[in-house]
């Protein structure tokens, strides 16, 4: 103990006032107006404000002139509501990544499953698919237009080798995260292979498939887009290319406009089905990428 | 049966056999499409080692590294900020969340109209798309520091700047190698991407225009560079990461 | 010198944690709460670390109300696993606080020795906490409380993640440690013995919302032995008289020796 402290004694004080003596429900009001401030008010300002501060810089000509005002892009983009050639574009890109996604998945979740349930299919292969995982698919690119050329086979081939990736590692990590304990005590009660597998297996899969399509899904309009803009396979990535050549500066910034909110409803829409599927499960779980 | 699964040897198996098959497969190939992979390593050291060398893989490996460390830097020291100061996290979630959304390689022809097709505009992508990754994961990371540690720095009296350095972040660290690693990947397709679509070296540019002009080798052999280089950068990085995460690994291993 | 006055919390959710509780911590002297499971003694701990905003109510340092974390104040809290950094050293992990206390970086290393050979840890500083057992990072966390120096240091069931012989070893050290430095320690437990064996006093907590239901002078010699105290016939008469205020009042008095066991059973076991 410290000398300074020797002289004093415990209830030498005066009462003070807390500052917190409120009524619970009052503050518990004030809480919830902060919350929706914070919720609602901050963000959309700011966001409003961000955007006329680029109209400003714009139009007072601080930013270069191939930055295009925000009124301008959304004056484009109304008008592009009635012609056909950007939803087209759009229709490319989505079936694109639509189809890669399917075949990409249906292959990456059975070789999943495989290696996860068979060891020495996955002490053989294991050391070459981690090789070959972190190699980007545009690496392939070059090939697939020697072979296929410019069209969608190309682009749909590319986006299924790279979904295949992330569904195959969360496959392997569901099937690896299911309780041996739980197989056990079901075989014990005689549970038949086939309810095993619809029991136990496919609910602690579910949630790592989840996790994985999420993933895939963004992987595969990036892929699409990429593919599109450097071969020049019709698409949003092609139309991009286009105007961009053309110096249609606020089409440039419409698309990727448009290929900004295309990711954002489609992720909504994964998440709002994942949420209504897995509403039993406490988290998503897998990697946080 | 168990002494063979456990064999070192047995991961290198599939390797050997797919080598020793496409060489063999290939040898003496007369198709346009497919050479011999004899061929294919003729032009890999005629192409690379080392007369494009100081030319293509060094520009290509330099941008690359550069843009990844500046998006690195930038998306943690804006990520602790956002997620430790709830009204700016607040104020900037929509236009994070709808800037992270957009396909990185959409932004290329933009990148190219305000910045031309030089080393800059590459650097400045790069680092744009792999910024997102980094600074969500960061995000998350220190706003999840375990309530224990929070109550530790309080009543220990430790100042903002204390707390940051040496509790946020440090906890935060694996999460943000998460991201690191998934901005490591796109750093290397943008990379790639830029090369292929605007530019006048790098291995990107090298690759696509051999298909372009038809020679055929040297196409393969970018390609092999490519999946090489892209694995190799992938396990220094996990390397790295296990070096400097060895508490967090050896810690959960513990338990 | 820490003075607990009328103290009241209630959470936004309306949930009442505590209610009127006063008692104080006098200078060089002990002081354990115990109280049921669940009796909010935690938040009435963090209340009066200054961790937590009280609702009404004094909590006062050597007279000066506690509204932030004092700097004469050091803690050690329940769960060693969560209260020391992984990714620092031993030695680390102790220096830590010490930087805003003491400025000199000679001063601080010497500190962080002798607060370590304290508790019996020479040796151990370039070690990593989750290379130790569990009782050995406890013994970390009270190394650096007593590094800061404090003049209360406060404790949040300190024991309760470790067996029952490292417990005991625990408890030891923190006799000796307040006998050689002289720091008032406030601890809280739900262990009845624990308590009793520790304090010079017992505030004994009801159940939620948390009031003092008695506050009891413990009269046992110094320095304690886990054997001999404990075999003392006062220090029975002690536990029992605990005991049964914690069990509540409204219950019957006529509890036999079975259903004693059993609820210390289960008040352990939490």
């Amino acid at each position: 103990m410290t000398t300074t402290a020797t002289a004093r004694e415990g209830g030498r004080t005066q009462p003070v006032k807390s500052k917190n003596k409120e009524h619970p429900g009052s503050s518990r009001r004030a809480d919830n107006r902060q919350r929706s401030i914070r919720r609602v008010l901050i963000p959309t300002g700011t966001t409003l404000t961000l955007l006329v501060l680029w109209e400003v810089l714009t139009r007072s000509g601080v930013l270069p002139a191939e930055v295009s005002q925000p009124t301008t892009i959304f004056a484009w983009l109304w008008g592009q509501v009635g012609e056909p050639f950007l939803w087209q574009s759009i229709g490319h890109t989505l079936q694109h990544a639509a189809v890669g996604l399917v075949i990409g998945s249906a292959i990456g979740i059975v070789l999943g499953l495989a290696l996860g349930e068979i060891l020495i299919l996955r002490r053989l292969l294991q050391g070459t698919l981690e090789f070959l995982r972190p190699v980007p698919v545009i690496v392939y690119l070059p090939l697939l237009i020697l072979l296929f050329g410019a069209v969608a086979k190309t682009a749909i081939t590319l986006v299924a080798v790279a979904v295949v990736w992330p569904m195959l590692y969360q496959t392997m990590y569901g099937v690896r995260a299911v309780d041996p304990q739980l197989i056990d005590a079901s075989r014990m009660f005689g549970l038949t292979a086939r309810q095993r597998m619809k029991s136990i297996t496919l609910p602690t899969i579910a949630p790592f498939l989840a996790t994985g399509l999420r993933i895939a899904m963004s992987l595969a309009l990036v892929v699409s887009v990429a593919i599109e803009l450097i071969a020049g396979v019709p698409g949003l990535g092609w139309t991009l290319t286009q105007y961009q050549t053309a110096g249609n500066y606020p089409a440039v910034y419409g698309v990727i406009m448009i290929a900004g909110a295309l990711s954002l409803i489609l992720n909504q829409l994964l998440v709002r089905g994942e949420r209504r599927m897995l509403h039993w499960h406490v988290s998503y779980r897998g990697i946080t990428k | 049966m168990n002494t063979v699964l456990r064999s070192p040897f047995l991961p290198l198996l599939v390797p050997i056999a797919i080598i020793a098959t496409w060489w063999f497969a290939s040898a003496g190939s007369t198709s346009v499409f497919f050479p011999s992979l004899q061929d294919i390593l003729i032009a890999f050291q005629e192409t690379w080692l080392f007369a494009h060398f100081w030319s293509d893989i060094v520009p290509s490996v330099v941008r690359l590294i550069a843009g990844y460390i500046i998006a690195c830097l930038a998306g943690i020291a804006v990520g602790l900020l956002l997620g430790r100061v709830r009204s700016l996290d607040a104020a900037f979630q929509p236009s994070v969340q709808f800037a992270r959304a957009i396909p990185a390689v959409a932004l290329i022809p933009v990148a190219i109209l305000l910045f031309g097709i030089g080393d800059v505009a590459k650097i400045v992508l790069i680092a744009f798309c792999c910024f997102f990754p980094v600074l969500l994961n960061t995000i998350d990371g220190v706003r999840n520091v375990e309530s224990g540690l929070e109550d530790v720095s309080r009543s220990f009296r430790l100042t903002r700047w204390q707390r940051a350095v040496s509790v946020q972040l440090p906890s935060a660290m694996p999460q943000i190698f998460a991201g690191m690693q998934t901005s490591l990947g796109f750093a290397f397709i943008l990379g790639i991407v830029t090369e292929m679509t605007g530019s006048a070296n790098g291995i990107g540019f090298i690759t696509l225009e051999a298909q372009q002009s038809f020679t055929i080798d040297t196409m393969w052999s970018g390609m092999l560079l490519l999946g090489i280089l892209g694995s190799l950068l992938n396990a220094l990085f996990v390397l790295i990461e296990h070096r400097s995460l060895r508490w967090h690994y050896q810690s959960k291993a513990g338990h | 010198m820490l003075t607990v006055k009328n103290l009241n919390k209630v959470y936004s959710t309306g949930v009442e944690a505590i209610r009127d509780v006063s008692f104080d911590v006098r200078e060089n002297e002990i002081v354990c709460l115990v109280g049921p499971s669940g009796a909010g003694k935690t938040t009435l701990l963090r209340c009066l670390s200054g961790l937590l905003d009280r609702s009404g109510g004094l909590v006062a340092l050597d007279g000066q109300a506690v509204t932030e974390p004092p700097l004469r104040m050091a803690a050690v809290f329940q769960d060693y696993s969560r209260s020391l950094m992984p990714w620092y050293t031993v030695e680390r992990n102790v220096a830590l606080p010490l930087k805003n206390k003491f400025p000199s970086p000679a001063d601080r290393r010497d500190r962080v020795n002798a607060a370590l050979s304290a508790v019996g840890l020479d040796g151990f500083g370039s070690s990593y906490p989750w290379q130790l057992s569990g009782g050995m990072q406890q013994r970390v966390a009270i190394a650096r409380a007593i590094a800061y120096e404090p003049e209360v240091l406060v404790m949040d069931e300190p024991f309760a993640s470790v067996d029952a012989q490292t417990r005991a070893d625990l408890e030891d050290l923190v006799l000796s440690v307040q006998a050689k430095t002289g720091t008032s320690v406030l601890l809280v437990t739900h262990d009845i013995d624990e308590a009793v064996y520790l304090a010079d006093r017992v505030v004994i907590l009801s159940s939620r919302p948390s009031r003092v239901l008695d506050i009891v002078d413990v009269d046992l010699p110094r320095p304690r032995d886990q054997i001999e105290t404990k075999s003392l016939p006062r220090f029975a008469e002690y536990r029992s008289h605990v005991l049964r205020l914690v069990r509540g009042l409204g219950e019957a008095q006529d509890f036999s020796a079975a259903t004693l066991i059993h609820n210390e059973e289960k008040t352990r076991s939490v």
